[in-house]
């Protein structure tokens, strides 16, 4: 059954209280007619299809390619909020580079008993090849998504941190020029923050970290390949920062340093903003059957003569059970008190905290541990009996795998339906860039559930993007 | 830029040159079998358009019969002739998004968004849509010739080379093929009556390799037989000519290298043996159908050795 149209009244989200610049928006949304707004609609759809703004699904009818849904409807974040959101996530970025450093170097937050030394040293994603490379400025997660979600009208909190390969940052770019081309009168009235110097950020930032001695240093984007479902940002990415977008078998690895092969001979490079995951980075050092790294690679960074971005060995710090651990590294290394809380987590491999997870399944949000994607959890309330019992069977089998967490009031923005406006549940992922300083583009990507009650925004499994602005406290209305 | 992309490129550059060579070439015949010396007997002008721009026995293996429907929707649309014009647009825009970041963002959107329309078309009825065979070939060879044109905007580094590179070597297989096939070579016949069955082949033939308008812009006198095949051979400012295509490939390749014989040891030698083959097609020292035949397997061994000089890696060496 649709939605029945309906005159959108501001707050009809709690994502829209109190923000002026939402009345705004409505308003000139409103003011469009049914046939006009179709058409606006309509032409975004051919904007992504020619632009070639899509994702790959793997196995998915109607072909592989896919455009990921946009809602035209912007979400709208306060300046005061933003502030809040992006010092919270550069503290967190920061407690985590730290943290890499440490447990790969002296390992003084075990020593000093603030993470059991088995939660990290026995986790399968503690990369031994990581160990004892000392990397310049002490980066490793060069690029962070921190997914932050509002519940209620003024908490924020961390979903999960994102160091390994994050990705959607072109979708936030190309959604901002996407809005800006079919809704331009927005944007006369409303004065947004630009995002679109982020590629400029990176490309310093990944330079910054170059090994020493790199003068002009090269810096390339490592890609699996045109099939890879996030290749067109790859590609994106290497244009907007004209850098080259290179394959595994583009590169080999000679005399202590990583080359290209060109049309003009081999090319040595400096710094690889690699997408591809570890297990498929380096044959030598990691699966053997992979087709899609460079032999050698890992060596050649443990030993300096390339940096690899984000390095090897991030997984230990992302995944959910590390999670937990992030406000006290934050008190450890950064003597602060966190600015942006974590969802109150259950841990399924501490036996009093399973049970209450066990008796609460239809309530809680249970996810795998080294889970993404969105892949593999149960949504208590959206569950059947049948599906929660195999859960269950699943959480006893292996409980180290997984942890859970209560159903969050997470806040909901306008979103068009197709047939009117209603409130949808909403996520926001800044993008943290780490070289010589740590630093944020005034935007992040906001992920959408597009389906009535949904809380999965993944693309991967029907969510949508919204363009995200940034505006100053205080606009008229 | 790297090896790989400039294979890419190149390769690009093959596919669309084949589309928009196909595209013409079937609008040309369309018209061309209006005619009513074609109209008892449509058979052998499609058998020879198929032949020219395709796999013969492949489509005669799947069971069709060379009608000037099963030719245009084969040549066209079906997507079992890889050589077809959506299968080409298709490979070009692979191709394409490989070097997605090296195009601009015209030359990209140019060339994904025909491939895109042309994937609603899915069969002769769309076609009819469109209105009719005409108009669709002369859509999608307007398409390519766009592309062409955004790729005028591309920076004058490598990527402009290996793509015009590309061109230039199906331009020259196909243009040679024109000859080798059409019935003017042989004709040797330096006048033709103006309305005649041979003047419009003559201008068939030199409508389907692209030089219908360059030559009416010159001081040629009429269209005869001859003189076609000279300008299609070797007039020094048609695009189109073998003389000009084949000395444009030997400039990519210097230009490619820049002038490092280490880069090019086997393709420039090879790509100037061609332009003596067409020299010597071109001064009248050797007989044109059998120097055609040896043209278009010499182009297509040039093709491998340019893969080999400059795109493959060394270290699969």
């Amino acid at each position: 059954m649709s939605e029945p149209e309906s005159r959108p009244q501001v707050p009809y989200a709690e994502d829209a209280a109190g923000i002026p610049a939402y009345r705004q928006v409505v308003d000139l949304l409103d003011r469009l007619s049914p046939e006009e707004r179709a058409r606006r609609v309509a032409s975004l759809d051919r904007y992504f299809r020619r632009k070639g703004i899509t994702f790959c699904v793997y196995g998915a009818e109607g072909g592989t390619e896919r455009l990921i849904p946009f809602d035209h409807i912007p979400r709208v974040i306060s300046g005061t909020e933003w502030d809040l959101v992006e010092r919270g996530s550069i503290q967190r970025v920061r407690a985590l580079n730290a943290f890499l450093a440490d447990i790969y170097g002296t390992r003084e937050i075990l020593r000093a008993g603030i993470i059991p030394e088995a939660e990290v040293l026995g986790n399968e994603l503690y990369c031994q090849a990581a160990v004892g490379v000392t990397l310049p400025h002490g980066v490793h997660a060069h690029i962070s998504g921190i997914d932050v979600v509002r519940v209620g009208s003024t908490d924020w909190y961390v979903l999960e941190d994102n160091l390994r390969t994050p990705s959607g940052v072109s979708y936030m770019l190309e959604n901002r020029r996407a809005l800006q081309r079919i809704m331009p009168e927005l944007f006369r009235s409303i004065p947004v923050r630009p995002v679109d110097h982020y590629p400029d950020l990176l490309l310093q930032a990944l330079k910054d970290c170059a090994p020493a001695g790199a003068d002009d240093p090269e810096v390339v984007i490592l890609t699996p390949g045109a099939y890879n479902s996030a290749y067109f940002e790859h590609a994106y990415l290497a244009g907007r920062m004209q850098v080259k977008l290179v394959e595994g078998r583009d590169l080999i690895v000679a005399d202590g340093k990583v080359w290209m092969e060109t049309t003009r001979g081999m090319r040595r490079v400096d710094v690889i903003y690699r997408r591809i995951d570890d297990d498929f980075l380096d044959p030598k050092a990691f699966r053997r059957d992979s087709l899609l790294g460079v032999p050698g690679l890992v060596e050649v960074a443990r030993r300096g003569g390339v940096t690899v971005a984000n390095a090897v060995g991030n997984g230990v710090a992302d995944d959910k059970a590390t999670y937990l651990r992030v406000p006290e590294m934050i008190r450890f290394y950064l003597d602060e008190e966190p600015i942006l809380k974590n969802v109150p987590t259950f841990r399924c491999s501490d036996p009093t905290e399973r049970s209450h997870v066990l008796d609460h399944l239809q309530d809680l949000v249970v996810k795998e541990v080294h889970g993404s994607g969105g892949y593999g959890m149960l949504v208590g309330p959206a569950s059947t009996a049948a599906e929660r019992e195999a859960y269950r069977q699943r959480i006893l089998a292996d409980p180290s795998d997984f942890i859970a967490q209560p159903t969050l009031a997470l806040s909901t923005c306008p979103t068009w339906t197709g047939t009117g406006i209603a409130p949808r549940h909403v996520d926001l992922r800044p993008y943290v860039v780490s070289g010589r300083t740590v630093g944020v583009a005034p935007g992040a990507l906001t992920r959408v559930a597009l389906r009535p009650g949904s809380l999965v925004v993944n693309s991967s499994q029907g969510g949508g993007t919204k363009d995200t602005w940034v505006v100053e406290d205080g606009q008229p209305c | 830029m790297l090896k790989r992309l400039a294979g890419n490129c190149f390769w690009m550059g093959r596919y669309l040159e084949r589309a928009e060579n196909i595209a013409r070439t079937l609008g040309v015949v369309e018209r061309l079998a209006h005619a009513p010396e074609h109209h008892r007997d449509p058979g052998p002008l499609w058998t020879e358009t198929l032949m020219m721009c395709s796999d013969e026995n492949q489509f005669r293996e799947l069971g069709h019969h060379p009608t000037a429907g099963s030719v245009l929707e084969w040549c066209f649309l079906d997507r079992a002739n890889q050589s077809s014009v959506l299968n080409c647009l298709g490979a070009a825009r692979d191709n394409a998004r490989t070097a997605r970041h090296l195009l601009t963002n015209d030359s990209w959107e140019a060339l994904n968004g025909a491939w895109i329309e042309m994937q609603g078309w899915h069969d002769r009825v769309a076609v009819e849509a469109h209105g009719g065979w005409e108009d669709a070939c002369a859509w999608a060879t307007r398409q390519c010739l766009l592309v062409r044109g955004a790729f005028l905007e591309l920076p004058r580094d490598q990527l402009p080379q290996v793509i015009t590179m590309g061109q230039m070597i199906e331009r020259l297989a196909f243009t040679a093929t024109v000859l080798q096939m059409s019935p003017i070579t042989r004709s040797g016949e330096i006048e033709c009556w103006p309305g005649s069955p041979l003047q419009r082949r003559t201008e068939a033939a030199l409508a389907a390799a692209g030089g219908i308008d360059t030559f009416g812009r010159g001081d040629r006198g009429g269209v005869c037989p001859a003189e076609v095949v000279n300008f299609l051979l070797g007039d020094p400012v048609s695009p189109r000519s073998l003389l000009v295509c084949s000395r444009a490939i030997v400039e990519c390749i210097v230009g490619l290298t820049d002038g490092e014989s280490v880069h090019h040891a086997r393709s420039l030698p090879a790509a100037r043996d061609l332009v003596d083959r067409v020299c010597a097609a071109y001064e009248g020292r050797v007989e044109i159908v059998a120097a055609m035949a040896g043209i278009v397997t010499s182009i297509f061994g040039l093709s491998g050795i340019i893969a080999r000089d400059h795109f493959e890696p060394a270290s699969a060496a």
